[in-house]
């Protein structure tokens, strides 16, 4: 009696109904919220995708994050009956926010792998992080050379070039096939023009030839007038002229090559990422004919992985940039070792080594890491700009096949 | 020796790029003391609008004036729907122009996205000149006449025509003016106009030179600044001379002493604000 009375007292009784809905509710959902797969029992695979997606860098960063979702959706994001998940986050091409991110995804949502970076600042900063939390990190982009260099890491891979690599490489060709002896150098006043001309100058002193003079344009110079001028009389002296040049500065450099006819005052112009096809080779126009060109990646390579690639791509997004290229490799390295070892991530060791030996035909033509500095050994292209049915575009003319960072070749430097 | 011509001529197309630029913020800062950040953007605007104008029309000539006269347009809506309401208050039309700069610059990047962009040079101009073994573009030949007659058509329309001594009376005392039956706040307009579209002009022509780029606007702007304080606000010749001057200059001082590359331009605007706050020949 008195049991009955407290009962109602406290109300228990009115709550008993909604007691019920809860609990049937609470078997409800947990009946049906299972991952949703086959393998619902086995948890995904988690990549963590960094890449700066505003600010200066974001077009490189957007088109790589397509890659590596192109390459990701052709698996059905599965890799060894195993499901794939994707945590992309923006660095904002900064390394403080780089950083941050890359601890939100190591820590908080426990990331398997790490994929991606474009900025070498943000690269360095997670370098130690990623080091002593053990994630295997492939660097799709950041040629920050000490990565695979000094700075290296067992967990640390690049599926792109040390910075440096191309116009070292670039030096010995020119001087051996093209006859260069003396020769002048452009960049932009930072760490990449400087380590850059210092590659070439390396390279090219190894095979015999001179560097008369580096010249650095400042960042954020307006006009480049005088120092195209500058470069100009250099013509009777020197009969080959090197530059790298990114962005805006690309764009004016090569164009004022045309205007202060620089062109026909050396014999050979060659350049690394100024006169890529897109926006640069759309805004420079007749301006970058003639200049030759040194890449890893070549649009037009003569292979079906490549074809099928560049038609994926266009069917997907409706549009191509070269970026797309280094987002896909990346995902198809990781995904590739994924998969020789069984989708079995847990086996940190035994993924790291596959990863190692990783070796395939891939969109840019053959790939396998160095496993001294596990850096990329790549095809490198030789490529001259030519108008190719009215408009310009890179024609092949010579391949550099499976070079490897020179640093571990002559570690002098 | 036809390097150092060569190297001097880059140095006066430069500073005549400058100079439309700084004669328009010198009608507007300069004669009417009226802040207007969004000075940069009108250049930005002209040079967009070139690129724009020149595909659907083909013409070079209507790009290179239509898109002023366009901006000029934008300006007068500007300054007699919002700033004129802020007379000598400097604060506020600092904010209302910044607040105008961001709607400005996120529209160009909607309207012509975030990428380094040319503008085509007219077949006619594309040539060179040969000065020894150095060549010059013929285009940037140009520029240099452009600027000088733009000059010489400034300072006639400012000391000899009978409207220049209107707009000169009506700055100078614009009650006394007011007085004497000149519409003021219609000639000030007009004024802004003028100084808008100098700007989108130099955008044009600094578009030739340089292409447009987001973040250009700032860079122009700071860079006219810095030719109006070295040359004194309010005075044409100063302008004028301030322009040369820093475009030389800067010119010589990055291919003499690449290191202090940045520093060559600022430099001498610190040491005139330091010793002779109004400018060479400022008021």
């Amino acid at each position: 009696m008195i049991q009955v009375d407290l009962l109602e007292k406290s109300g228990f009784k009115k709550a008993v109904p909604y007691f019920l809905i809860m609990g049937v509710s609470a078997l409800l959902i947990l009946t049906f919220s299972s991952p949703g797969s086959a393998s619902e029992s086995t948890p995904p695979i988690k990549i963590g995708v960094l890449y700066p997606l505003v600010g200066l860098h974001a077009y490189l960063g957007k088109a790589q994050v397509e890659g590596v979702k192109l390459f990701f959706e052709k698996k059905g994001y599965k890799i060894a009956d195993r499901d794939i998940q994707l945590i992309i986050e923006d660095t904002e091409g900064n390394p403080d926010t780089g950083l941050m991110k890359a601890r939100k995804l190591i820590e908080k949502d426990k990331v398997h792998i790490l994929l991606g970076i474009v900025v070498s600042s943000v690269a360095y900063a997670v370098r130690d992080t990623v080091h002593s939390n053990r994630t295997p990190l492939l660097i799709t982009m950041a040629n920050a050379a000490g990565m695979t260099r000094d700075r290296r890491s067992p967990y640390i891979f690049r599926s792109y070039q040390a910075d440096g690599t191309a116009m070292y490489y670039a030096s010995q060709y020119v001087h051996e096939k093209m006859g260069s002896r003396k020769a002048i150098f452009s960049g932009p006043d930072y760490a990449y023009g400087h380590e850059n001309a210092e590659a070439f100058r390396k390279g090219f002193q190894k095979s015999g030839g001179e560097v008369l003079k580096e010249i650095f344009v400042p960042l954020g110079t307006k006009d480049f007038g005088p120092y195209l001028t500058l470069i100009s009389q250099f013509g009777g002296k020197a009969d080959t002229l090197a530059f790298v040049y990114g962005g805006s500065d690309s764009i004016k450099f090569v164009k004022g090559l045309d205007e202060y006819r620089v062109k026909d005052k050396f014999r050979v112009l060659i350049n690394l990422g100024a006169t890529g096809p897109g926006t640069q080779l759309k805004e420079e126009g007749k301006a970058a004919l003639g200049i030759y060109s040194i890449d890893m990646v070549y649009s037009n390579l003569n292979s079906p992985v490549t074809k099928e690639f560049l038609a994926l791509v266009k069917e997907k997004y409706g549009y191509y940039d070269f970026n797309h290229h280094w987002g896909y490799l990346g995902a198809e390295v990781v995904g590739r070792a994924l998969e020789q070892i069984r989708g079995n991530i847990e086996q940190k060791d035994k993924f790291l080594e596959a990863l190692r030996n990783v070796r395939f035909e891939s969109i840019n033509g053959p790939f396998e890491f160095d496993h001294q500095g596990q850096n990329a050994i790549v095809n490198f292209y030789i490529l001259r700009n030519e108008m190719v049915g009215g408009q310009v575009d890179q024609v092949l003319v010579d391949v550099l096949p499976k070079r490897r960072d020179p640093w571990w070749l002559d570690q002098q430097w | 020796m036809g390097y150092w011509i060569v190297q001097t001529m880059n140095g006066i197309s430069f500073g005549m790029v400058l100079f439309v630029i700084a004669a328009g913020l010198s009608l507007i800062f300069g004669l009417m003391r009226i802040v207007n950040l969004a000075h940069g953007c009108f250049y930005a605007l002209g040079a967009y609008l070139a690129i724009a104008i020149l595909q659907w029309t083909g013409s070079y000539f209507l790009s290179m004036v239509a898109g002023p006269c366009g901006v000029a347009i934008l300006g007068m809506i500007m300054q007699r729907f919002f700033l004129h309401r802020f007379p000598k208050k400097p604060l506020s039309q600092i904010l209302l122009t910044l607040g105008f700069v961001f709607i400005l610059e996120d529209l160009a990047l909607l309207i012509w996205g975030g990428e380094h962009r040319e503008i085509p040079k007219p077949p006619l101009f594309a040539g060179v000149l040969e000065i020894g073994d150095m060549s010059f573009p013929t285009y940037r030949l140009i520029i240099i006449a452009t600027g000088i007659l733009l000059a010489i058509g400034l300072w006639l329309f400012q000391e000899k025509t009978i409207m220049g001594a209107t707009v000169r009376a009506s700055v100078d005392d614009p009650e006394m003016a007011g007085g004497l039956g000149i519409n003021v706040p219609a000639l000030f307009t007009l004024i802004f106009c003028l100084g808008s579209l100098l700007s989108a002009f130099g955008g044009a022509m600094g578009g030739l030179l340089t292409g447009i780029y987001p973040g250009a606007e700032w860079e122009v702007l700071l860079l006219a600044m810095a030719v109006l304080i070295l040359g004194g606000l309010g005075s044409l010749k100063g302008a004028f001379l301030a322009s040369l001057f820093v475009g030389l200059v800067d010119n010589f001082g990055r291919v003499l002493i690449p290191n202090l590359a940045l520093f060559t331009v600022f430099a001498p605007v610190a040491l005139v604000l330091a010793f002779k706050q109004t400018g060479f020949f400022g008021k």
